[in-house]
C-alpha cells in the first residue's frame, strides 16, 4: 500500500500539491484527473521518490520516501513519464529496455527473460534490433512502458500514457493494465482522456485542482457530477450525456456501448430495430 | 540537481527592481569593465574590492535567491582552483585569489543575464548593426536554455526512475553514468533543432527582405547615473593598477 499522507509541495514557492492525503491499496486501478497544471504530475514524482514532500509524508509499503534512495523505490513502483522519447539512449530497443533490470543488479539470464517478456506485453516482441529513435510515437511509449515493466514493479505509475496513441493502442493499454489489476498489482494514471478511462472502468478515480483533491470516488459517482468535473476542465463522457438525453435510467451507472444499445433496442421495440435491419 | 542550480544563475529572471529598469547598454560598462578588471587583477585585496562591488550589486536589486544560487554552484569549483592553486603553488593568497577571480567573473556575467531580457540583448545587436541571422542564433540559443535545463531534469527524471544512480561509484564509473542522460540530450536537441529549421522557414525567414523592428532605445537618468557611478569605480580601479597601488 502506498499512503500520501497530507504532503504539501512547492516549485520555488510555487504551490504544486496542498494537503494531499491519499493511500493507493493493491489490486486497486487508480486513475487521477484535473486540468493541466492541477499538480498530477507532481504527485506521481512524489510516489517513488523523485521529488520530496516538503511537508507530509509518502510511505509506499511502509518505508518513507525521504528515507529511501530513487533507486531502492524504482524496484517497487515503476513510473511512466509523459515523454518517454526524452529517455532512450542505446542503440537497440533491447539494450535499453535491459537497462531498468541491469541497474537491478540482476544476472544476464534474467535480463534477457525479463525483457523478452516485457516486449510481448507491450506487443514490440521482433522489435528486438531496432534503434528506438525509429520508432513511431506510439511504439516510443510502448518501449518506455517496457523498459520499466522489465524492472517487474508492484505498483505502476503512468503519465498521460494515451496521448498521442491510436484507439487500437489504448484498447491494448486498457487489457494491459487489467491484467496487472488480476496480477494483485496495483496501477495509478494521470489523465485527461476522460473518454478512455470511462472505458477503462477504474476503481477509483481522484479528482484534482490547483494541487488540492477535490473529489474522489467509483467512476459512476465522479463522473456524472457536472458541476465538479467542470470545475477540473473536463467533461462528461458521451455516452452518459446520451443516456440523459434519451431518459434512460439505467441499472449500472456507466454502461458501455453494447449495455447502452441492449437498453435502446428494449425501448423502441425488438421488431421495429429488425425491421430496419440494425 | 546541483549541476542544474548552477544554470538557473544565469536564467532572466522577471522582476521590477533597479538593475531591471536600466537599459541592457546601461548595463554594458558594468559587465565589460569589471569582467576585463577581474581577469587582470591578481591580488587578493583587488579580488576581494571587486568582490564587494559585485555583491553590492547584488544587493542593490536584492537578488539574495540569485546570489546563493551563485555561490552554491560555484563552490565545488572554487574549493577546487584553490586546492589545486594550493598544492602547486604553496601560496595561499594566490590560490585564494584565483578562487574569487572565478567567483568575481561568473559573478559580474551572471548579474548582466539576470536582468537583462533575451529581447534586449537582440535590440542591443540590431543597434549595433550586427546580421540579422547572427542575432537569430544568437538570441535563440539563450532563450533554448530554459528549455534545455527543463529538458535535463526530465531526462534525469526519467534515468532515476529505471535505477540508474549518478552519485554512486567511482569517478570514472560516474562519468560513464552521465552517458544516459547526455544522449538523450544531444538527440532531442538535434531533433528540436531541425524542427525549429522547418518552422521558421515556414514563416519566411531568411527571405532576404529588410525585417521591420519595433523597439527604440530610451536612456534616462537613472542609466546616466549608473554608467556614470561604474566608469569611475572602474576609472578607479585602472588608476590604482598603474600607479601600482593595488596588484
Ligand atoms: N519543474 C517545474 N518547475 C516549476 N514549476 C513546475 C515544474 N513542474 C511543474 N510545475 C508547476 O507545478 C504545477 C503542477 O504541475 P504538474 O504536476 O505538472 O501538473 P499536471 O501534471 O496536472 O498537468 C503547475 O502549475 C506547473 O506549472
Ligand atoms: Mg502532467
Amino acid at each position: 500500500m502506498i499512503e500520501v499522507e497530507s504532503v504539501y509541495y512547492d516549485y520555488n514557492g510555487h504551490s504544486a500539491l496542498v494537503d494531499v492525503s491519499v493511500s493507493f491499496k493493491n489490486g486497486n486501478i487508480y486513475v487521477l484527473m484535473g486540468e493541466n497544471g492541477a499538480g498530477k504530475s507532481t504527485l506521481l514524482k512524489h510516489l517513488n521518490g523523485i521529488l520530496k514532500p516538503k511537508s507530509g509524508r509518502v510511505l509506499v509499503d511502509g518505508v518513507d520516501t525521504r528515507e529511501a534512495t530513487v533507486a531502492e523505490l524504482c524496484r517497487k513502483i515503476g513510473l511512466v513519464f509523459q515523454n518517454p522519447e526524452l529517455q532512450f539512449f542505446c542503440e537497440t530497443v533491447f539494450k535499453e529496455v535491459a537497462f531498468g533490470p541491469e541497474n537491478l543488479g540482476l544476472d544476464s539470464v534474467m535480463v534477457k527473460s525479463r525483457v523478452e517478456n516485457a516486449l510481448r506485453v507491450v506487443g514490440l516482441t521482433g522489435f528486438e534490433e531496432r534503434v528506438p529513435w525509429s520508432l513511431s510515437g506510439g511504439e516510443m511509449r510502448r518501449l518506455a512502458l517496457a523498459s520499466i515493466l522489465s524492472m517487474e514493479p508492484k505498483y505502476l505509475a503512468l503519465d498521460e500514457p494515451t496521448v498521442g496513441q491510436d484507439r487500437f493502442s489504448k484498447e491494448n493499454l486498457k487489457a494491459l493494465i487489467w491484467r496487472f489489476k488480476g496480477m494483485g498489482k496495483s496501477v495509478i494514471i494521470a489523465t485527461h482522456d476522460i473518454e478512455w478511462v470511462y472505458d477503462l472502468k477504474p476503481d477509483v478515480i481522484i479528482l484534482m485542482s490547483h494541487g488540492r483533491i477535490v473529489a474522489q470516488g467509483p467512476p459512476w459517482e465522479i463522473l456524472n457530477d457536472t458541476e465538479l468535473l467542470k470545475k477540473c476542465n473536463l467533461v462528461r463522457p458521451i455516452l452518459l450525456t446520451l443516456c440523459d438525453s434519451l431518459k434512460l435510467p439505467l441499472k449500472s451507472s456507466t454502461p458501455s456501448v453494447t449495455e447502452l444499445a441492449r437498453e435502446i433496442r428494449k425501448r423502441i421495440g425488438e421488431k421495429f430495430v429488425l425491421s430496419r435491419g440494425f | 540537481m546541483k549541476n542544474l542550480y548552477y544554470l538557473e544563475a544565469f536564467k532572466f529572471r522577471k522582476k521590477n527592481t533597479f538593475l531591471h529598469r536600466l537599459n541592457v547598454i546601461s548595463k554594458l560598462p558594468m559587465l565589460i569593465g569589471f569582467s576585463t578588471l577581474s581577469i587582470i587583477f591578481s591580488g587578493v585585496l583587488s579580488q576581494i574590492l571587486l568582490f564587494l562591488v559585485m555583491i553590492s550589486l547584488f544587493s542593490s536589486s536584492r537578488l539574495w535567491v540569485e546570489l546563493y544560487r551563485l555561490f552554491r554552484g560555484n563552490i565545488l569549483l572554487f574549493a577546487l582552483i584553490v586546492g589545486m592553486d594550493y598544492i602547486f603553488t604553496r601560496d595561499l593568497y594566490f590560490s585564494v585569489s584565483m578562487g574569487l577571480r572565478l567567483i568575481n567573473l561568473t559573478g559580474f556575467f551572471s548579474i548582466f543575464f539576470l536582468t537583462v531580457l533575451p529581447s534586449e540583448l537582440s535590440d542591443l545587436m540590431t543597434f549595433l548593426r550586427m546580421p540579422y541571422e547572427l542575432i537569430f542564433v544568437f538570441t535563440t540559443s539563450i532563450r533554448f536554455i530554459p528549455v534545455v535545463i527543463d529538458d535535463i531534469r526530465q531526462i534525469m527524471d526519467a534515468q532515476r526512475s529505471r535505477g540508474l544512480e549518478l552519485d554512486k561509484g567511482s569517478f570514472l564509473e560516474r562519468i560513464r553514468k552521465y552517458l544516459p542522460i547526455l544522449v538523450p540530450l544531444v538527440v532531442h536537441s538535434i531533433k528540436r533543432s531541425q524542427q525549429l529549421a522547418e518552422a521558421i522557414e515556414s514563416r519566411a525567414f531568411g527571405s532576404g527582405v529588410k525585417r521591420t523592428s519595433m523597439y527604440q532605445f530610451k536612456i534616462g537618468i537613472l542609466d546616466l547615473v549608473f554608467i556614470l557611478i561604474c566608469l569611475i569605480t572602474i576609472s578607479l580601479f585602472a588608476y590604482a593598477k598603474i600607479s601600482q597601488i593595488l596588484f
